[in-house]
């Protein structure tokens, strides 16, 4: 008490130098938090690979708040996109689950760096999107 | 019928002096008028329009009322009653035919029409296997011609082998109503089917019309009446055949659908509302047999299934598998689904083991419903037991065995549950809010898209559907008091060259009128179609689809919309492939006040053929890469295919001044790291250059926007482009 009284600064010193350190934990562990949220899907892609193995999924995506996924088929597209319309979610670090224009659900890895979005399908197919 | 692409001459269709209306009349006296300034054709003779003597309100009679009227009235009055008609076509000098179907659908007083041939050769020179048969037992034949494999018209929609599928009749001409006279035009185009693996799928082989006399049926069809002989003429009025139509049911189509499921399952057979599956397919014409056939199916691997595991399951449990004599879908109820939660059209890609594409659907009865507020008076139910979604989901997955994907219009049967339970508000909770029938859009893709689409073990499920030809409709309406003036920049055009063309849409009316605000055809309201010199149509749309609405503006009297069209590609390849003349057609159209407005107008531009080896390769790698197009339209660095073929045009001199702007567009926008190249933009353009006005603006805008260092270049052309743009001079020199 008296080596508080006596060393006031010091005192305040130490409680800094805890709160600071409590608050760089709660930085890390909210780091680790935010990486799904690093991850931030939602908005309006436009495709920019030009791959024959990419010709199936849209030429832009819109993935909603909500979870719903609105895809847009390039008018000289021969095929479908497989990603019409549906329910998408980030299961976990990388991998989103996409549900497909036959309605199965398809988990696919995605990377996010800058502003390319990365998918890569179950054939090893990467389809790159840009932010619109 | 709204005949898109009217030939000069025909019955019915007046050609008068260039920049006059055109008249299209059909058989009922009703008048629709587009614009046409092909100056080139000299005038052909007018046509006698008459007027229709026939009560406005015979019109709107039903096929019964009508039949009824005939039976106590002279004179007779003639119309095409709905549903389904047994084609043959017979062509002259030949020793097969065509069988078929045409399926006739009535709103209100207009028709449209569809239909698709199947081959049929009648003696075959090859043996035929011989069958086991019971050497004591007698097969009764119940008609003579099913001696010859004809179909039996007493037998409804008759049901035709795959392998023998040839064309689709996109019917472009038609009887519309009721008419005292008893033959009409049909006009039509015939699609001839490629294969499911062919590049293209469909190859337009030109139109063709048939005057057609209402006569009496032979013995075997249902109505004596309903039954139709004409001459087949091909575009140069030449007969090539004869067609005879006979109706055969009020239904255009007619499947099958078995049930199977797993032993506590529940067979999806109506949503607990009144909807069944009949109810809901009478909307769009179809016949549904639903069988409801084994319900103990064994599980192979626990209670959740793969897809390939439900594929087994339908070619060893269904009942049949002849989808050349039946139209048959098969749903497997289990109690979960390894790869969705509620159902799936699993019969695709890889899962299609038997290598028959869309022939089966799985439907998971024990999915637990979320138990949050979205699912609204289902949530945290069993999905078996929540009828209405349940039921809706085995209807929305069969909508995909019948090649149908995924549409968000409404709320209708091809929307996903999922969107449509996010949509639900406190009003009109889930399952309230479900439209128990197909969106408008996909009740005429069950109506009138072609057999081999919407068929089980047809083309793969995943095509799109704009590679696949599909009848018009005559819903569009046009806007007395505007004018399409298309022009092209250039009229001979050399082989590789893209085709530049001026469009505006001008209020010739002294009233003020909606109009689209923009002719670009990214906005979704320009298409049109081209017909090559050997009459093969091909046409071109945006790149991208718009699905916004078109939005409009008040045009005043004497004002125009404008805009250019650079065409060089578009869905079905290549635009101007061979030298020749070919004839351009463009269609621009919107939305209003729920109808839909459309005017066109046509031109002509030769296709020069190449000068010498050079430019014959230029122009082969040009028409050879799909990728030009892109380069045309969104320019970058990225396109490199698209672009390496620009490079290789302009390093011939023919097809140099029709590339100079596009590598000059490139050159004047930074691309990541490259800065933009003003230099060397001015130095491409100060070469002879064909640009469209269009282009000539954006060059403007290109060169108004640049650094201090390029403003005495950008300046000097940005001065030279408006004089041309002043003088409407479009090629650069």
């Amino acid at each position: 008490m008296k080596l508080n009284c006596k060393y006031p600064f010091v005192r305040i010193l130490v409680s800094f130098a805890l709160v600071i350190q409590a608050f760089q934990c709660c930085d890390v562990k909210s780091e680790r938090q935010k990486k799904p949220s690093n991850m931030n899907i939602i908005g309006a892609w436009q495709k920019i690979s030009k791959s024959n193995c990419s010709e199936k999924y849209p030429e832009k995506i819109k993935f909603d708040q909500n979870g719903i996924y609105y895809g847009e088929a390039s008018q000289y597209a021969t095929l479908h996109p497989v990603w019409d319309v549906g329910r998408f979610e980030l299961v976990k670090e990388g991998s989103v689950r996409i549900s497909t224009s036959n309605d199965s659900r398809i988990t696919y890895s995605v990377t996010l760096h800058g502003d390319i979005l990365t998918f890569t399908d179950l054939d090893g197919c990467a389809i790159q999107y840009k932010h619109a | 019928m709204n005949p898109s692409n009217p030939s000069n001459g025909e019955p019915g269709n007046t050609v008068t002096s260039p920049a006059t209306p055109v008249t299209t009349s059909n058989t009922n006296g009703f008048v629709r008028k587009s614009i046409d300034d092909s100056s080139k054709f000299p005038p052909l003779p007018e046509t006698i329009e008459h007027a229709s003597v026939v009560s406005e309100q015979l019109n709107f009679l039903s096929d019964e009322q009508l039949k009824k009227l005939n039976d106590i009235s002279s004179p007779k009055f003639f119309s095409l009653a709905q549903g389904c008609y047994l084609v043959n076509f017979t062509p002259l000098g030949t020793s097969y035919h065509y069988d078929g179907t045409l399926r006739v659908q009535k709103v209100g007083t207009n028709t449209i029409a569809s239909g698709d041939l199947y081959n049929h050769k009648p003696f075959k020179i090859w043996p035929k296997k011989k069958e086991a048969t019971d050497p004591g037992s007698f097969q009764p034949v119940d008609n003579a011609l099913s001696l010859f494999g004809e179909p039996n018209p007493a037998n409804g929609v008759p049901i035709f082998s795959r392998n023998n599928y040839r064309y689709y009749l996109r019917i472009t001409q038609i009887l519309e109503s009721v008419s005292l006279s008893k033959s009409f035009t049909l006009g039509f185009e015939m699609w001839k089917f490629n294969g499911v693996s062919a590049t293209p799928t469909w190859t337009n082989e030109g139109a063709f019309k048939s005057e057609m006399t209402f006569t009496t049926a032979p013995a075997g069809y249902p109505s004596e009446a309903s039954y139709l002989v004409g001459a087949v003429k091909n575009s140069a009025n030449v007969v090539v055949g004869n067609l005879t139509m006979g109706w055969v049911s009020k239904y255009m189509r007619s499947v099958i659908v078995e049930i199977d499921r797993v032993k506590d399952s529940e067979p999806p057979l109506d949503s607990g509302l009144g909807h069944t599956w009949q109810s809901i397919f009478d909307t769009v014409d179809w016949k549904i047999n639903v069988i409801e056939s084994n319900n103990n199916v064994t599980e192979v691997s626990g209670d959740s299934w793969s897809d390939g595991e439900m594929h087994a399951a339908m070619l060893k449990w269904r009942d049949s598998a002849d989808l050349d004599s039946e139209w048959r879908y098969h749903i497997l109820a289990v109690n979960l689904i390894d790869s969705t939660p509620r159902g799936i059209m699993y019969d695709a890609d890889s899962t299609d083991s038997n290598n028959v594409p869309r022939e089966g659907i799985g439907i998971a009865t024990n999915w637990t419903i979320p138990n949050d507020a979205s699912w609204g008076k289902v949530k945290g139910m069993r999905f078996g037991s929540a009828k209405a979604p349940y039921f809706r989901t085995a209807l929305h997955e069969i909508g995909h065995a019948m090649g149908l994907y995924h549409n968000t219009v409404d709320m209708g049967i091809m929307n996903t549950t999922d969107v449509i339970a996010a949509s639900a508000g406190s009003a009109l909770k889930f399952p309230d809010n479900i439209k128990w029938a197909h969106a408008a859009d996909d009740q005429k893709r069950l109506r009138h898209m072609p057999d081999i689409f919407v068929r089980p073990g047809g083309t793969p499920f995943g095509t799109s559907y704009s590679v696949h030809p599909l009848s018009p409709d005559d819903e569009s309406e046009y806007p007395e008091g505007l004018a399409l003036n298309v022009k092209p920049v250039q009229d001979v055009v050399p082989i590789g060259a893209p085709v530049r063309l001026e469009i505006s849409l001008e209020n010739i009316s002294n009233e003020i009128l909606p109009a689209p605000r923009s002719l670009n055809i990214k906005d979704g309201c320009v298409e049109g179609k081209i017909t090559d010199p050997t009459g093969n149509v091909r046409s071109f749309k945006s790149i991208v689809i718009c699905v916004d609405d078109t939005p409009l503006k008040k045009l005043k009297p004497k004002e125009k919309v404008s805009n250019s069209l650079t065409l060089l590609r578009g869905v079905e390849g290549a635009l101007f492939a061979s030298s020749g003349s070919y004839t351009i057609e463009v269609e621009v159209s919107w939305d209003f006040r729920g109808g839909h407005i459309a005017i066109t107008n046509r031109t002509n531009v030769y296709i020069t053929p190449a000068k010498d080896d050079d430019h014959a390769r230029a122009a082969m790698k040009i028409l050879s890469t799909p990728d030009t197009l892109l380069s045309l339209a969104i320019t970058g660095d990225h396109l490199t295919n698209g672009n390496e073929a620009i490079n290789v045009a302009l390093q011939n001199p023919v097809l140099r001044p029709h590339y100079l702007y596009i590598e000059a567009k490139r050159l004047a926008k930074p691309f990541g790291k490259r800065k933009r190249d003003i230099k060397g933009a001015v130095n491409l353009l100060k070469q002879e250059s064909v640009m469209s006005k269009s282009e000539i603006k954006k060059a403007v805008k290109l060169f108004e926007e640049v650094e201090e260092d390029d403003k005495n270049d950008a300046q000097h052309m940005v001065s030279l482009l408006n004089d041309k743009v002043q003088n409407d001079e479009y090629i650069i020199n």
